[in-house]
């Protein structure tokens, strides 16, 4: 459904996005996952055509995105700073939003204030707290019915309970109405929750693109335990990382599953455990060495 | 909206007029004050000349009111191109930027022009009563506002969109408007101060207006319009006709507006949306506003701090290439907002700016000191002197020619032992009127163009005295002014003028060889019709000025004249262009009683004073004595 190839996007000599490939399906939510200054947020500006990519193209569905409201009509963006106008009420953005996406849904304005017990449509949206004012742009945002919805860092202030519903509303547009949902945070365990695919970003480039289920599959997370002490290298699978205690090691392992399963039980260990894997640790070890300073920025 | 090629999006209108409707209420309230009064002023014009200075002012106030709401305005409407989450968010929706371009500009204008429609509603039994005559002039009265409106909101809009930020947006709003005439303002004081001779900084400044839009509409709309005009015998009939020279030039930047217009939309199209909160919209602008910023900061403050300096163009010089270099390096770096703007492309661009600005300034001061223009191309020559002579006579001007070359060279001496740049300006403007002559040559050239300088000498000079008195006697062999050492009156019908046409001469209602008996005479008279105490006092030799000569002087006062009275001070000098822009209402401070009378406030002193050369023959007496009388 969207698809980046090679983009380039340079401010005053500096490569904010340095040659991005990206490729969202339809119907998924993907997580956009790096550093600050990783160039999430041009990206995201970049997809909704607000920014024009200096080289490479953006297609939604085939035709592109900058200065075509036939495509950008589909798309709703919540960036991390809520946008609104001075003096403006969440009915007034309302109404706004009404004049400028042609799918609005009133009825389902009315319908959803339940979800949002806490705005006072009259009030002031200047008013309100930083996570009231999330709740106000996702409510408007999802009555739009947006065919991709955009979110910059989207449950960034919002409380527990808040951000438990948010995601609740979300999930339910996905699959209702098979919305696209691209997301930026980093927050891995945010993000692990709701997200079928991720992209980890860093200077400017995507280096690493994956669906949850295909990282889960290529690392295992094993605690085995042998009746003395042996050298790890004999057990000859690819060990990102090892810690032992007494004689139960707990390892990380790249590869296949099935074939690590069947090499480690060569060795005759007491027992093998396979353990759940956490997004965090995927990523660490999925990044390997090269990227300290991503990995320090999303655990 | 629905299309790509949408070009209005009526919930962005909407919205910018729901939100910057305040802003327009203040205009409304100016609106309807300005309207009704210029309605009154014209009512009253064809019966009362003096309503006349109020109605150009009115004018004028309205046409300040509509410059600044316009440039609020367009800074308004597209503020979201300031603010990075705003101009992110309204970009992100479906609208191109076309849409929003017409959709926000459509709003401003609406915005700007809706009260002054309410102000013309309101105005409309006014139009309606007045007669023919009265009603067409107020309704392109009304007309002019509305296409002046268009015109300012148009540069309004176009700064905008050379601007990142809503500072530099005022600032580019004014530096369009104003930019012309500053830079020649400083340019000539900067080319008069170092070359001989003050060129004539009035109509230097006067020619770039043009290139203003909102000076010279202004000049146009005020005293230009009347300028031309015989304002004895301005009518409303002469008001219109000023109305359609005025109109000519309106519509010369109806066009330029529409063009600004369509610039602005190719800025908005082609600016990165990232440069919301920088102060220049394109990297363009920064060495362009860097090279501006710096000559006028630069000038300015080397200007001021030469006063202190000796070594007149060479401490200008030095003070310059510091100065420049100071100022540039800030508004680089407030431009780019970093302190590492030191790279060799731009200390490359202060250096090649720098010299080009001193070697402008300096080859222009040396080519205007030298310029003489050559006889055959003269039309007339204006020689200042004891008196105002206007020469065309070949053999005259040959004469005028070696007096100015030695005015020339007196200045290129005198120049050696100058202090300070400044000298002679502060001089020129500070001129007591004593203790040395101040001469202007001015010519009018036989293509229209003219050309004034300024210079000053002592009586001591006494080579120069004598090339003057030679060049007065040859010109009007028979005039007293000849004899005299000079004539001032402090009343100001001696410096009304009777314009023929654009470049003719101006005749002074001063008496060319007047006898000082008879001159007194005639003032006493003229004084008498219209006063009811004065004073005289004759043969007062005053040593105060070290002049070799016999005043003598008459004083009189005046106080609380009737209407009628004053109109015909009034036709006789009260009601003339004044290039400084004092207005004569403002140095006569006169009011109007409770009588219908005008009254000086309290008692005015006029003077005419006579410098007799001593030991010099009795003087004919002419007829022009007869222009000094007042009827």
């Amino acid at each position: 459904m969207i698809d980046l190839k090679t983009v380039v996007k340079s401010f005053d000599g500096f490569n904010a996005l340095d040659g991005v490939n990206m490729h969202v399906n339809a119907g998924s939510v993907y997580g956009l996952v790096g550093p600050n200054g990783a160039g999430k947020t041009t990206l995201m500006n970049t997809l909704c055509g607000i920014y024009k990519a200096d080289a490479g193209y953006i297609l939604v569905d085939g035709a592109p995105v900058f200065e075509n409201n036939s495509v950008k009509k589909r798309i709703v963006y919540i960036s991390d700073d809520v946008f609104y106008f001075h003096n403006s009420t969440t009915e007034g953005l309302k109404n706004f939003y009404k004049g400028i996406y042609p799918d609005f849904d009133e009825k389902m304005f009315v319908e959803y204030a339940k979800y949002f017990p806490s705005i006072n449509p009259k009030a002031n949206i200047r008013r309100l707290s930083k996570g009231m004012k999330k709740q106000v742009a996702f409510w408007i945002a999802i009555c739009c019915k947006p065919d991709i919805l955009v979110l910059d860092e989207p449950v960034d202030g919002l409380d527990p309970m808040m951000r438990h519903q948010v995601w609740g509303l979300i999930m339910n547009e996905v699959a209702s109405r098979e919305v696209t949902v691209l997301i930026s945070s980093h927050n891995l365990r945010e993000l692990e929750d709701v997200c079928d695919s991720v992209g980890i970003m860093n200077k400017g480039r995507i280096f690493m693109e994956a669906s949850l289920e295909e990282l889960k599959t290529r690392l295992i997370k094993v605690q085995i335990s042998f009746s003395e002490e042996i050298d790890l290298s004999e057990l000859n699978v690819n060990i990102l990382h090892s810690k032992q205690s007494g004689r139960v090691y707990e390892l990380i392992v790249g590869g296949d599953s099935e074939e690590i399963r069947k090499k480690l039980d060569e060795k005759n260990p007491l027992f093998v455990e396979e353990l759940p894997l956490t997004l965090e640790e995927i990523f660490i070890y999925e990044l390997g060495e090269a990227d300290d300073e991503v990995k320090q920025m999303l655990i | 909206m629905k299309s790509n090629r949408c070009l209005f999006n009526k919930a962005i209108f909407k919205s910018d007029i729901k939100r910057f409707l305040p802003f327009a209420i203040p205009l409304l309230i100016v609106d309807l004050i300005i309207f009704p009064i210029i309605i009154y002023s014209n009512f009253n014009l064809p019966n009362d000349p003096l309503l006349l200075e109020d109605f150009v002012g009115i004018s004028v106030a309205a046409e300040v009111f509509c410059f600044a709401f316009s440039g609020l305005f367009a800074l308004l409407v597209f503020s979201y191109l300031y603010k990075a989450n705003r101009c992110n968010a309204i970009h992100a929706f479906p609208i191109g930027r076309k849409g929003l371009f017409v959709s926000s500009f459509l709003a401003g204008y609406v915005l700007l022009t809706v009260p002054q429609l309410i102000g013309f509603a309101v105005s409309i039994p006014g139009i309606v009563t007045a007669s023919k005559e009265t009603a067409k002039i107020l309704l392109m009265q009304f007309t002019s506002i509305f296409a002046e409106s268009f015109i300012f909101y148009s540069v309004g809009v176009l700064a905008v969109m050379l601007a990142g930020n809503i500072f530099a947006g005022a600032v580019i709003y004014l530096i369009i408007n104003f930019f012309f005439p500053a830079v020649n303002a400083i340019t000539n004081v900067l080319v008069s101060s170092i070359s001989v001779g003050i060129s004539d900084f009035e109509s230097n400044l006067f020619n770039s207006l043009a290139f203003s839009p909102v000076t010279e509409l202004v000049a146009y709309k005020s005293f230009e319009a009347y300028a031309g005009t015989d304002l004895e015998d301005w009518s409303l009939a002469v008001g219109l006709q000023a109305f359609n020279s005025y109109y000519e030039r309106v519509v010369i930047y109806l066009i330029v507006a529409v063009v600004f217009i369509a610039l602005a939309y190719v800025f908005y199209k082609i600016r990165k949306l990232e440069c919301a909160g920088d102060m220049a919209a394109f990297k363009i602008e920064i060495p362009i506003i860097s090279v501006i910023v710096m000559f006028v900061g630069g000038s300015l403050m080397s200007m001021f701090v030469n006063i202190f300096v000796p070594y007149k163009a060479l401490g200008f010089i030095l003070l310059f290439i510091a100065f420049s270099f100071v100022v540039f390096i800030v508004t680089q770096m407030v431009l780019r907002k970093t302190p590492k703007i030191f790279t060799v492309k731009n200390m490359l661009l202060w250096a090649i700016s720098c010299a080009v600005i001193i070697c402008s300034i300096y080859l222009t001061s040396l080519y205007r000191t030298n310029y003489i223009p050559k006889v055959s191309k003269i039309y007339s020559m204006t020689v200042d002197g004891s008196y105002d002579i206007t020469i065309k006579d070949e053999k005259v001007l040959l004469q005028a020619e070696k007096f100015h070359k030695a005015l020339i060279e007196n200045e290129k001496q005198k120049e050696r032992n100058e202090t300070s740049l400044f000298d002679r300006v502060y001089d020129y403007y500070n001129y007591d009127g004593y203790d040395r002559y101040q001469i202007q040559i001015g010519y009018v050239l036989k293509n229209g163009k003219t050309a004034d300088r300024y210079y000053s000498f002592t009586p001591r000079e006494t080579e120069l005295v004598k090339m003057l008195d030679d060049l007065e006697t040859l010109q009007h062999p028979d005039s007293v002014f000849t004899k005299l050492d000079g004539v001032e009156f402090t009343v100001d019908y001696v410096r009304c003028t009777e314009i023929k046409d654009q470049y003719d001469e101006e005749k002074y209602i001063s008496p060319y060889g007047v006898d000082p008996t008879e001159l007194f005479a005639s003032c006493e008279k003229y004084v008498n019709a219209m006063t009811e105490t004065y004073t005289t006092s004759k043969g007062i030799s005053d040593e105060q000025y070290n002049r070799t000569a016999t005043e003598y002087r008459v004083e009189f006062e005046c106080s609380a004249k009737s209407q009628e009275d004053m109109n015909r001070l009034g036709n006789n000098g009260m009601y003339y262009y004044d290039p400084m822009g004092n207005e004569i209402g403002s140095q006569y401070g006169y009011t109007l009683n409770d009588n219908g009378e005008y009254e000086y406030g309290p008692v005015y002193k006029f003077t005419v004073t006579v410098y007799v050369k001593n030991g010099s023959e009795p003087y004919k007496m002419l007829s022009e004595i007869d222009n000094v009388k007042a009827s």
